[in-house]
């Protein structure tokens, strides 16, 4: 009967409301995967003109990973013009970056025409793929609620010859995996002093004693001694990529590429070399904290190398002193060993020990600070913390093989985090609070009139350590050692981490004040994301308590909060895609030099704002370069020299890449120019030439 | 608790393995087994057909299966030799072995071909032979790049290309795919080279007086009027260069999943770890395959038999694992007299993603790669081949075949030049006449690796009673051969699971691993005491397992090792008195 069915409904909501540790948090809002995959094909029914949806491979528990194409029809096949790709949650426990994806396959297919929106889709192309990790989307609707970042595949994390058999446990009944406390002396925690439901860590030096071992929350189930370490996830496709890859970590797979979710995505980019610009959606972000380096490898623009004997008496080199690759290019590159057998400067940097790049390049880092005073300003405008801390992303990562490998300009963007609590503004004076984005744009000389007092007080509300006190880093920057910025560069270096740092089962009190700021905002904003300590007694009859944040709630917020996040991060990519690189050919003169011979001369260039390569495109020889063709045929002959100009990358704004020619030509003839390029467009020019002098 | 029927069975078998009966018979073959000839090189084809032949001689002994396709869609043959008898292939110990992965270096397969008919034929015959096949698996795959072996015997090809798999790259970035490789460009079915005479001045080379069909650089003070133009070629994309993007450029031994570098750091890379489908195949069919312990992958040239590290930057080997690879590197400089033992990235070059890197440091098998051949020209012992000495191996000792004659060409590019040098098969492949002796030689060093997979047996216990019921029991485990049942790399990196020992027949209250067996000093295991996880036992030793158990009667002591196999044994809970079991 109906009565009694929506009775029965009502109950059933009033009982979920009222779980065992009161009202959890509900991410009903958020979308599972089978609803971005409705979403999708809806889209592309809709939108037949403008949607392309590809499926570009399967994950490893055989659902499908989606791709859609986003172009305004007519004009340059989608595929050839330049592009941003956008992908989010490929962390898997990151929903926040599919909404965040959704938002922006939706602005773009609902721009009015003539907006910005729909003149973006006019010349570039958006590849968007909202959920790249299906098999771990929807964990954060499971029963029990557990962070996942592996696909499907059987993976024995534990390699004990057992696959998933000491999953995690839902010991207190409160819907999610949070944490457990094991009495324990030697555990190396203990409960904080100022508030007791953070965890810190044991220390001498303090007089801390250790009281717990901390875990996440579940039995032993194999007996191995061992909590919830072999989970049943497989591998993490986060992980599985090729630049900085993790060996010998289970989750991070064999070896890179092994997940098919990780090789899929390579396949597809590799494919379609159009993309400039990409950004994920995921656990870091690049613009509140600058990319650190994730090790290994060698930096090829300062590193310097000791040529071997045989080789240094061949290039007339001394083999005790050292010399940078250019030093030795410069010299090799003309030798006829090298020229007749095709010998490039990658395989001499390769026989000379170099190693890969590991650190952004400068010029590189430039645009990107750039992008992050923007984005900050839009945060702020959009009311939306822009001095929260942003974490790195990890070895293995999409986000580095982006960048490192493929040669986008790349970056991470964790679209929401735990805004950082309001600071009191000085009482005594009134002043702003100095905060760090503030010193950040200080000149040394305006942060050194601050005075000692003051500079002593920032640094210590800072966390700064002990040792770097007023006097020392006034006398560095004095010195001309550090400049502001550096030194808040470096100052969030060592504080960075909290947005990724896993709540559950990670490293609990490690920044003990941004926990008790994330538990504060927690309580405020997202009731019954907390459960308090509660006793539990193991199997064993081991006694535990079990608490903690809801595993998913701090990147993945009530979407009311995040919905403000949802539109300035639409806006952010936007922003970007209009800094798209565009080659276009700025100049084509064609002087007659008499007897029907001409000099004809072109410049292509790039206008737009960013290069058409970022340099490290350039040094990992990612993408096509920059290719200025002059037609040649019956009416055009080449009198000397050869078709193509190229450049390996145009500098935004100022980039020029020049070529001249000597032809003969028939009177009247068309003069025709191309310039090409994998990500930057294509642009042709005509002149006749004249009737002859 | 009385052990239950099929372990008895087991153990009764175990014993009868270890008293090693009388030489067993050969291997009666069904009709003809293939008569292969290693005086020669084998086409793809004929590699195929022989492995047909071997498979359908041998149809019990031998399991012939395609791994996967080449790029071109070969079929990648791989045939497995084991005693039917002595249980599952993945419950015994195995070697792999593979040739042939740069296309060029083509005596690797008859290399690895050559150990299949030893095998089969020796079987029953020679007690070491028979030995291995008893207790061991042999996987081999005589060729890992058919595509690129394909192309190396029709041509255009030389003694250095193809090495790479018919993956096609645009080498030089012009967007068009392989469109400038090299030609043979006077037609008589050599890639060789091409030279020029200019007038005086022009030059960089002149004349080698000593022998007119070579060229040398001019000394300073001199002019010269030859050029070198390298190997047969046009510019046939018109942009300038000479052969600049030929077919291919994956190196399939730059691939694989270890140390891999992307392409601007490691030239032949390809786009990521394993893209290529030879090399993934190979990877896949290892995952699935974790018995394999030891690893031969056959190439040329230069007489080496390498270990990694491939880089500097990789991490060193450990002490542990050198003794096996030490052993049997410098046995294997005696077997194979010219070869040196090396360590790749030290006393090679610098190698990323190279297969036996991959084997080693993800799979945790002991790996050797060993370049064949070195030309045997080096008439006067000053440690160098010169071009003199190739010329007079060729003119005297293989009578003038290796050599094509300089002829005159019109090239589009250069005009006028001359055509010639040695054919492809010279310089890093032997003569007939001496690749039978290679071949058996290199067999005879992967026999000693194979001769080396560990080798367990349970030796007699000490069980001493403690309580009403309650026994302590301490069972050595013995590998009598030189590679450990788990490598230190496997170990450190927990690349796969460990040894686990179990008990039947009583309840197990502790287990641990005994470190000093005569001062009593025992590792307890703290948890899951009835499956006691073992970290190898190491080549060439004994590690002795500890067990508290309550019940009485007998127990079976198993012990499984992914690389090294299973052994079990039968033990009395009876006192056994004083001794004591050596560590």
């Amino acid at each position: 009967m109906k009565g009694t069915l929506s009775g029965l409904r009502i109950a059933a909501v009033l009982l979920a409301l009222a779980g065992p540790a009161g009202a959890a948090v509900s991410y009903q809002d958020y979308h599972p995967f089978a609803d971005v995959e409705r979403q999708l094909q809806g889209w592309s029914q809709d939108h037949p003109k403008e949607v392309k949806l590809l499926t570009i491979g399967r994950s490893s528990g055989g659902r499908s990973i989606y791709v859609a194409r986003i172009a305004a029809s007519g004009g340059a096949d989608p595929d050839g013009r330049p592009a941003v790709f956008v992908g989010a949650n490929i962390a898997g426990y990151h929903n926040a970056g599919t909404e965040a994806a959704l938002d922006l396959i939706q602005t773009l297919l609902a721009a009015p025409a003539g907006s910005p929106a729909a003149k973006l889709l006019g010349s570039y192309t958006f590849y968007v793929a909202p959920a790249l990790n299906p098999d771990a989307h929807d964990a954060i609707f499971g029963k029990p609620r557990a962070r996942r970042g592996g696909d499907a595949m059987k993976v024995d994390h534990d390699v004990d010859g057992l696959e998933g058999e000491d999953p995690a446990d839902d010991l207190n009944g409160d819907g999610m995996i949070t944490r457990m406390r094991i009495a324990d002396p030697t555990g190396g925690w203990l409960a904080d002093a100022t508030d007791p439901r953070v965890l810190v860590k044991a220390d001498s030096m303090e007089q801390r004693p250790g009281a717990y071992r901390v875990v996440s929350e579940g039995r032993d189930d194999d007996g191995d001694g061992e909590y919830n370490e072999d989970g049943g996830d497989g591998v993490w496709p986060d992980r599985n990529f090729p630049h900085a890859f993790a060996y010998s970590t289970p989750e991070a797979g064999p070896w890179s590429s092994y997940a098919p979710e990780s090789k899929a995505l390579m396949d597809f980019l590799l494919g379609r070399s159009n993309v400039a610009l990409a950004v994920v959606y995921g656990p870091a972000n690049n613009l509140l904290a600058a990319p650190q380096s994730l090790g290994g490898g060698g930096d090829l623009g300062t590193q310097k190398f000791k040529v071997p004997p045989q080789a240094a008496k061949m290039l007339g080199f001394d083999p005790e002193q050292e010399y940078t690759l250019d030093q030795v290019w410069e010299v090799a590159q003309n030798l006829p060993f090298i020229r007749q057998n095709n010998i490039t400067k990658e395989q001499v940097a390769q026989f000379l020990g170099a190693g890969a790049a590991t650190k952004v390049d400068a010029g590189d880092q430039a645009y990107l600070d750039k992008f992050a005073e923007a984005y900050k300003e839009r945060l702020k405008k959009a009311g939306l913390s822009a001095d929260r801390p942003g974490a790195q992303y990890a070895k293995g990562g999409f986000t580095p093989w982006l960048y490192y490998q493929y040669g986008a300009m790349a970056l991470e963007l964790d679209v929401w985090g735990v805004p950082k609590a309001e600071k009191k503004a000085d009482a005594k004076s009134g002043e702003e609070a100095l905060t760090l984005d503030k010193v950040a744009g200080m000149t040394s000389e305006q942060f050194l009139a601050l005075g000692e007092e003051k500079i002593d007080a920032f640094l210590k509300e800072n966390k700064v350590p002990a040792q770097f006190n007023a006097k020392t880093v006034m006398s560095f920057m004095k010195g001309g050692q550090i400049d502001p910025k550096g030194m808040v560069d470096r100052i969030k270096q060592m504080g960075g981490g909290g947005g990724g740092a896993p709540a559950g089962g990670g490293k609990p009190g490690e920044a003990g004040a941004r926990e008790r700021e994330v538990l504060a905002w927690a309580e405020a904003n997202a009731p019954g994301s907390f459960a308090a300590w509660t006793a539990v007694t193991l199997p064993d009859g081991a006694k535990a308590e079990v608490g903690g944040l809801d595993p998913f709630v701090e990147m993945n917020p009530p979407m009311a909060v995040l919905k403000p996040a949802l539109a300035a991060h639409t806006e952010t990519v936007l922003d970007l895609a209009a800094k798209l690189p565009k080659v276009e050919i700025l100049s084509l003169d064609v002087a007659s030099l008499g007897g029907g011979v001409y000099r004809v001369k072109a410049v292509a260039g790039n206008r737009a704002y960013l290069a058409t390569h970022t340099a490290q495109a350039a040094r990992a020889r990612a993408h096509l370069p920059v290719r200025l063709t002059l037609q040649t045929g019956k009416d055009v002959e080449l009198v000397t020299g050869y078709p193509s100009a190229v450049a390996d990358r145009l500098e935004g704004t100022t980039g020029t890449l020049t070529g001249e020619w000597l032809v003969r030509a028939n009177p009247g003839a068309k003069i025709v120019v191309d310039v090409t390029t994998d990500n930057a467009g294509r642009d042709q020019k005509t002149a006749n030439a004249g009737k002859g002098a | 608790m009385r052990p239950r029927i099929p372990e008895l069975v087991f153990a009764a078998l175990a014993l009868l393995a270890a008293v090693s009966p009388a030489l067993a018979d050969p291997i009666q073959p069904q009709g003809n087994p293939p008569a292969a000839a290693f005086n020669r090189l084998h086409t793809y084809e004929e590699v195929v057909d022989l492995l047909k032949g071997y498979a359908a001689a041998y149809p019990r002994w031998t399991r012939l299966e395609s791994i996967g396709k080449s790029s071109q869609g070969r079929e990648l043959w791989m045939i497995a030799i084991s005693n039917p008898a002595t249980g599952p292939e993945l419950a015994k110990p195995a070697m792999y072995i593979d040739g042939n992965t740069h296309a060029n270096e083509v005596q690797g397969a008859e290399a690895a071909l050559y150990t299949v008919d030893y095998l089969l034929k020796n079987y029953g015959r020679l007690p070491r032979v028979t030995e291995m096949l008893d207790r061991s698996v042999f996987y081999i795959l005589p060729s890992v790049n058919p595509d690129g072996r394909a192309l190396w015997f029709k041509g255009p090809s030389d003694a250095d290309f193809p090495r790479t798999v018919m993956v096609p790259v645009d080498d030089d970035r012009d967007g068009k795919f392989d469109e400038d490789g090299f030609d043979d460009v006077d037609g008589d079915g050599y890639v060789t080279t091409m030279r020029k005479k200019v007038p005086l001045g022009q030059g960089t080379h002149k004349i080698d007086p000593k022998d007119p069909r070579l060229l040398v650089q001019v000394e300073p003070g001199e002019l010269g009027d030859w050029l070198q133009l390298g190997k047969e070629g046009y510019d046939n994309d018109g942009d300038g260069r000479v052969n600049e993007d030929t077919v291919g450029y994956v190196d399939p031994n730059r691939t694989w999943g270890f140390s891999w570098e992307p392409e601007y750091v490691q030239a032949g890379a390809g786009a990521y770890p394993l893209s290529i489908p030879e090399t993934r195949a190979i990877a896949l069919w290892a995952l699935r395959h974790p018995n394999v312990a030891a690893v031969q992958s056959y190439h040329n040239n230069g007489q080496m038999i390498l270990r990694g590290p491939g880089a500097k930057a990789d991490p060193p080997y450990p002490p542990q694992d050198l003794k096996a690879y030490d052993l049997i590197g410098k046995e294997g400089e005696k077997l194979l007299p010219g070869y040196r033992y090396f360590i790749s990235w030290k006393d090679l070059y610098t190698v990323h993603g190279a297969t036996t890197d991959h084997f080693y440091n993800l799979m945790g098998a002991m790996a050797f790669t060993n370049e064949m051949y070195n030309p045997p020209a080096d008439f006067d012992k000053n440690g160098e081949v010169s071009d003199e000495e190739l010329m007079k191996f060729n003119d005297l000792l293989a009578l003038g075949r290796q050599w094509v004659e300089w002829r005159p060409y019109n090239h589009p590019q250069y005009g006028p030049i001359e055509v010639g040098g040695f054919k492809r098969d010279v310089g890093r492949v032997p003569e007939g006449w001496a690749l039978e002796d290679e071949t058996h030689r290199n067999n005879a060093f992967v026999l000693f690796h194979a001769y080396h997979l560990p080798k367990l047996s349970i030796g007699d216990a000490m069980v001493k009673k403690v309580g009403n019921d309650l026994w302590k029991v301490e069972v050595p485990v013995l590998n009598e051969r030189a590679i450990p049942t788990m490598t230190a790399v496997a170990v450190n990196g927990k690349l796969h699971r460990q040894d686990v020992a179990t008990v039947a027949g009583a309840k197990v209250l502790s287990s641990g691993l005994v470190s000093d067996a005569y001062l009593d000093k025992i590792e307890i295991q703290d948890h899951r005491p009835e499956r006691l996880m073992v970290p190898g036992v190491d080549g060439l030793s004994t590690r002795t397992l500890f067990f508290l158990v309550q019940g009485d009667g007998d127990i079976t002591v198993s012990f499984d090792s992914l690389k090294g196999g299973k052994v079990s044994k039968q033990i009395a809970l009876r006192e056994t008195g004083a001794q004591r079991a050596a560590k």
